[in-house]
This record gives structure tokens, sequence and C-alpha cells, in this order.
């Protein structure tokens, strides 16, 4: 799991969005993005990371600040789906986004399994 | 870490899948012979295999395919079909994602061989593409499962402690799998069903399973491969019978021709003189049984001449049918016509139901002439034996037969003797049901066939056979007999008694003249892994010494009439042999030790011959 600086420490807007922008760069693994801080996005974070653990071609990136991402057009849809509720936002491996959760689904390993498979397997939200 | 994860997925991936269509009784048991130098060799299923004699046969049974085999047979009730759609289920489910993480393992492996590149080639970000669709698609078919089974889906995808995601979810379907198969051994147990399973050798000789019957076990013997398997009594019969041999026939062909026909001629009397009896038809009292009136049947002489009739009927027409052509050839006065086949027919007939046929006939007599003796003073029945009264010509055939019988009976008991044609090929295997443990499905254990424990030679056929059975021991489902044949794997020597034709070496083409012998050789049979060691093992070459008694020498007369030169009473002639087909086709040559003369020789051995059933003389 990825987990993002905060605006908080030495250049961590700066780093934050460095290290999110190679993971839009890569080819890899499609990611499911958790933003926010505190308990539950953290255990949404480890539970999708328990969903990626034994799987390369699944990545998970935890944003404490979801702030760090302010000012870059390419992190605006994610910034969006935050603000629009989203606690976990599955993206393809083109960095297309796939689906959002919310909820209950957010903690739902179910959930979350189908939201990597999903994203995995290029499905694009509409 | 990973590196072990993959290692253990990837043994999971490689492991095969089950068979998603349930076959009853086809996978549940596993035969491996085990050799006397250990070496262990799966026995087929299917056709015919050979062991060894001196093996053992250690049967495995596959507790999960027969908790399946119950549920999938035919038959079962209600309650065992959701039982059986689970396991397809599972099956299936079960297979998908083995095929993922085989197709995981490999693009990791691909991805890691390329560097492990942030934009890997194409095809590989495709293949990952593929296996997100199929765990897509897996995930679904997951929630179908649990939706389906009223549990919750997310009891196949949360990781357990301790194992990964992809291993908590094959560790809930195998839990899973365990759960219906132990609802389906609850149901077969209920249901009273049992496995059994039986083992028995040539003739109907059980042989004892552990902890699947109480039939006793037998001596340990091993037995040595190069000592002979032919007794000394017996080689001494066969020598007797050479001799005879030796000095009637001179030529090999149509041997079995002139078994049959002189058979045929043995036959001959017993046929032509029941033909006779029954004025040349052996259907003459078919109608007579019709014509006997039931409500004469009251009366117990008729009712018992109706019974005999009735068991007579059907032994005269079953010898009628398989005699036919040589009934006929009966009488036109000569057998010349008969074929060989139509020989053997008759034969076979007339030895399954000759017995039979006299006991009968004799029966019928009785019963006959009892019936008789009432006609004379029918008394208050004369209204009702009237109809009966007329059949009296015709009833007369039966005491003619009883005659008969009574006349033929010294003599069919030689008869039968030498009609007695291997039969035990044909005798039809039975094993006793009363003699079985049956087990529940629960308390199913492998057992072992210990050909080492049974009283076996070579050639004898072993039949194996698992079972289904109800509480009442009656079968719910049969599976197939496994069928095995006793043989001697490796070399091993035979001995046994032949004739040989012998040639001396005199630059001269014949004359060969029949010698009685014995010959002790060397073959090797070879385990029939192909086609070139299942043609040798057919030819079974061999490579021996042989002693015979040739009749080389001869009495020399000169000009004068005097004696010059004599003829030894006895010669011994010794040399080396090779066979082919056993002992059956021998070609040798040797050393007249009497006649100080060289030969070769071509002849045949008996014993291979005996073994299929040939004997030369009755009794030998």
């Amino acid at each position: 799991m990825l987990i993002l600086p905060t605006t908080a420490t030495t250049d961590g807007q700066a780093r934050a969005q460095k290290l999110l922008q190679a993971v839009v760069d890569q080819r890899v693994h499609c990611t499911l993005v958790v933003p926010g801080d505190g308990d539950r996005p953290r255990e949404i974070a480890s539970r999708a990371d328990r969903r990626a653990e034994d799987n390369p071609f699944r990545g998970v990136v935890l944003i404490p600040d979801p702030g760090v991402l302010a000012g870059n057009p390419q992190f605006k849809q994610l910034l969006d789906e935050h603000a629009a509720g989203a606690e976990a936002i599955a993206l393809t491996i083109r960095f297309e986004l796939s689906s959002t959760l919310a909820g209950d689904e957010a903690l739902d390993f179910l959930a979350l399994e189908r939201a990597f498979a999903k994203a995995g397997a290029g499905e694009v939200a509409k | 870490m990973k590196r072990l994860l993959f290692v253990g997925l990837a043994s999971c991936a490689a492991a095969p899948a089950r068979p998603a269509s349930l076959q009853p009784l086809g996978d549940t048991v596993a035969l491996t012979e085990v050799t006397s130098s250990g070496d262990r060799h799966p026995v087929a299923s299917d056709g015919l295999s050979e062991v060894d004699l001196n093996s053992r046969i250690e049967v495995h049974v596959d507790r999960d395919q027969v908790e399946r085999s119950v549920s999938s047979a035919p038959g079962g009730d209600a309650a065992a079909q959701p039982i059986k759609a689970k396991l397809v289920q599972l099956d299936e489910l079960t297979r998908q994602q083995q095929v993922m993480v085989k197709q995981l393992v490999d693009l990791k492996a691909a991805w890691t061989a390329a560097g492990s590149p942030s934009v890997p080639a194409e095809a590989l970000q495709r293949g990952v593409q593929q296996l997100a669709r199929a765990q897509l698609a897996f995930t679904d078919g997951l929630v179908r499962y649990a939706s389906a089974a009223g549990q919750p889906a997310q009891t196949y995808v949360t990781p357990q402690p301790g194992l990964t995601a992809t291993q908590s979810t094959f560790k809930a379907l195998d839990d899973e799998r365990q759960r219906v198969l132990a609802q389906a051994a609850a149901l077969a147990n209920s249901s009273g069903l049992r496995w059994r399973m039986q083992a028995e050798l040539t003739q109907g000789k059980p042989i004892h399973l552990q902890n699947y019957d109480n039939y006793p076990d037998g001596t340990f013997t091993v037995i040595d491969k190069l000592a002979p398997q032919v007794s000394l009594k017996e080689i001494s019969a066969q020598f007797e019978e050479a001799k005879q041999l030796a000095r009637d026939v001179k030529d090999l062909s149509g041997l079995k021709d002139a078994l049959v026909k002189s058979a045929m001629s043995a036959l001959q009397g017993m046929l032509s003189s029941l033909q006779d009896t029954l004025r040349g038809d052996l259907t003459t009292l078919e109608p007579v049984v019709k014509a006997i009136p039931d409500t004469a049947l009251q009366i117990k002489e008729v009712a018992a001449v109706r019974k005999q009739l009735g068991d007579l009927v059907p032994t005269l027409a079953a010898i009628n049918t398989g005699c036919a052509p040589v009934l006929g050839a009966i009488k036109r006065g000569s057998l010349g016509g008969v074929t060989v086949a139509q020989g053997e027919a008759c034969l076979h007939a007339v030895q399954a139901h000759g017995a039979q046929l006299f006991d009968q006939a004799r029966s019928a007599g009785q019963a006959t002439l009892a019936l008789f003796d009432l006609l004379k003073n029918p008394g208050k029945f004369a209204a009702v034996l009237q109809p009966v009264q007329d059949l009296v010509p015709k009833l007369t055939a039966i005491t003619a037969l009883q005659q008969w019988a009574d006349t033929l009976t010294k003599s069919w008991a030689t008869l039968a003797q030498f009609l007695q044609l291997s039969s035990d090929a044909a005798a039809a295997t039975q094993w006793t049901s009363d003699q079985q443990t049956d087990h529940l499905f629960a308390e199913i254990t492998d057992t072992t066939i210990d050909l080492r424990r049974t009283d076996r030679k070579e050639g004898d056929f072993v039949y194996f056979r698992p079972s289904i059975v109800n509480q009442d021991g009656s079968a719910s489902v049969v599976g197939d007999t496994t069928d095995l044949r006793v043989v001697r794997m490796g070399a091993y020597i035979d001995v046994s008694a032949g004739v040989g034709f012998v040639d001396r070496k005199d630059n001269h083409w014949g004359p060969f003249s029949a010698a009685p012998g014995v010959l002790a050789a060397v073959h090797y049979h070879s385990r029939p892994t192909g086609t070139a060691a299942r043609i040798f093992n057919a030819v079974r070459p061999g490579v021996g010494i042989h002693f015979l008694y040739p009749d080389l020498g001869s009495k020399q007369v000169n000009a004068m009439g005097m004696a010059t030169g004599d003829d030894p009473s006895f010669e011994l002639g010794v040399g080396g042999t090779v066979t082919l087909f056993g002992d059956l086709l021998q070609v040798g040559a040797g050393y007249d030790l009497q006649v100080n003369a060289s030969y070769w020789y071509i002849g045949f051995g008996l014993d291979t011959l005996a073994k299929l059933g040939v004997r030369f003389s009755p009794g030998s």
C-alpha cells in the first residue's frame, strides 16, 4: 500500500503528486485510492490491501490529506469523487475511473474484490 | 515471502482439476500392483491387466469420490440432488480458481522476467486484463453459489488470519466441499447404503480382503519362478501322452478337428439312440405338455407327469437346438458334413444338459408309468382321464426315454468325463454375500489383494469389484469388475513333455520319426507396457535343453542274411531347443548317445495344449 505524504510535511504536496504521477504513468496494476484521514479510511485501505496482497497487478493508495492533489487537473476527478462522498475510488491501469464505494460497501471485502476485478478488467464508469 | 506464496499457489494450480461430470463408481477405486521387489505399477481400470503371481494389489478407495457417486447414483432420492448440484458448482469454482492462479503465476513470472517494467508490453497488459475478467466471473460465481446455498458471499472473500486472500478463498471452498461431502455421507449412511469390495480367483474361490470379508486368509507362499510349475505327476502323465502320440500321431495338422471328431464319434451313438427313441424328433413331447387338460391336473399322477414333462421338454429343446446340424447328419447316416464349430456347439450343449436329461428322463418315465397304472383302473376319474387316455401312444415315448436313460447311464458317465472340455472359462463368477463385511461410507478403508496368500497359479484370473449395497445386502450400484491375469513376470523355467519328429543328420531330408521327450526351457515375460512387449509375451519364446527317445538305430543285415549291427532297445538323445508359444512349437538339435548320431527335430509340447484344455487321451 502506498501512503502519500500530507501537506503538513516538507514538500509534502510535491512529493505526493510525484508519487501519484508514477501511479498514473505505470501500466501494471489497477489502483484503489482511499482519500481521507482517520480510522475509517485506514480500515478501508487496509481491507483493500488484504484483497491485493498476493496479486502484483493490484495496488492501494491511501491519501490521508486529499489537499495534496489540489492544483493538478489529472487528480481533479479524484477530488470531485471524494467531495461527492466516495470513500474508495477504483481506477483502471490507465488511471481511468472504474467505480466508487461508500458506506458499508467500502468496508465490504466482496465489494472491494468486485471493484478491483472491474477496474482490472478495464471497466470504466459511465 | 511472496515468492513462497507463489510457489504455494502454483502447486495448487498444478493440482489436477476434479472432473465436473460424476460417474457412478468410475474413479472410486485405484489398484496398484506392488511386486515382490517393491516396484509399484498402477493397474488399468479397463481391459485385462497382467500381474505377477508373487505381487500384492493395493486397493485405494477415494472416499470423496464414493460419496459423490452415492449422490449421483441413478435413482438417488430428491435429497441427494441438491448435494450433487452443490458439488458440481464447487468443482467448477475450484477449477476456475486453479486456472486463475496459474494465469496469475504465469503473468507474474513474465513480468519479472521482463525486469518488472512500470509499462510492460501490451500483451502482458492484455493478459492482466483477461485475468481480472476471470476474477470477476469467479466472484460472480461465488455470489451465485452462496446465494443458492443461503450463505453470505463474504464467507468466500474475507481473508482469514494467517492466509492471503487467494488462500482464504481456496480454504473456504475446500471447507464448504468437506461440509457438503459430510452431508452426502450422512445422507448415504441414513439411507442404509454400504460400501462393499470383493475379490475372487478363477473358479469362484474368494480372496480375503482385509476389513471387507470373513473369508479365511490363505497360507503365505512365494512361488519360485525358476522352479517348474508342472508337478512330476503332471509331467509323467504328459510324457505317457507323448509316448502314445509318438506312436499314433503322424501329422500335426487338424488336431482340434481330430479331437472334436473323436468326441463326436463317441457322442454319435448316444444322440442316434436318443433320436430313435423319440422317433426322430426331439421336440415330439412338446405338444403332449400342451394337450394335457387343466381339468385333469387335479389328479396327482397327471400333475406329476405334467410337471416332469415341463422340466424335460426344455432340456430336450436345448440339445435339439445345440445339436441340430449333428442330429441332421446322424439322420443322413454320416457325420462327414458336420463342421468343427457345429460339432463343438453340440458338445457344449450335451455337456451342459446331458446329466439333466438323464435324471429328468428317469423321473418323467416313473411318473408316466404311475399314470399308466391309474389309466388301467381309472375308477371315478374315468371321464376326467379320457383326454389323457388319448395321449397314451405319445406318452409311451417317455417310458421309452426312461429305458434309454437306464441303458446309457453307465456309458454316459464315461462320455461326460470325455466331453469335459475346458469349462472353467465359461464358469460364471459368483460371490456370496453372507461373508461380506460392508462399510458405512465414513468407515471406508483401503485394502490389499495379496496374491501370495492365495492358491493361485499361472493363467488364473483375479476378479475385483466394488459396489454399493443396501442395508439388506442387495446391490444398489455395482461397479465394473477389474480383471487381472496372473502371470510369471520376468525369467521363469518350464518343464514339459512333448513329441519330436526327429531327422538324422545324414545329408538327407527325412524320414522323420516321432519320439517322445522332455524339455526344460527358460522363458521371459515382459511387463506389457508396449506393443513390442505384448507381441513378445504372446510369442513366448524360450531356450532350453531336451531329452528325447529317438529311434535312429537300425539292424543291419549283410548279403548273407547275417546281422552285423544292432538296433539298441534304448536310445537317449540330448541337445538344445528353441521354442515358440511356450512349449508349443519346438525346434532343436541333439546327439543320440547310443547310436552316436546327430539329429535335429521339430516338435510340439503338451503343456501349453493341456492349459488350453486339449488332451490326447482321456484321464491323462
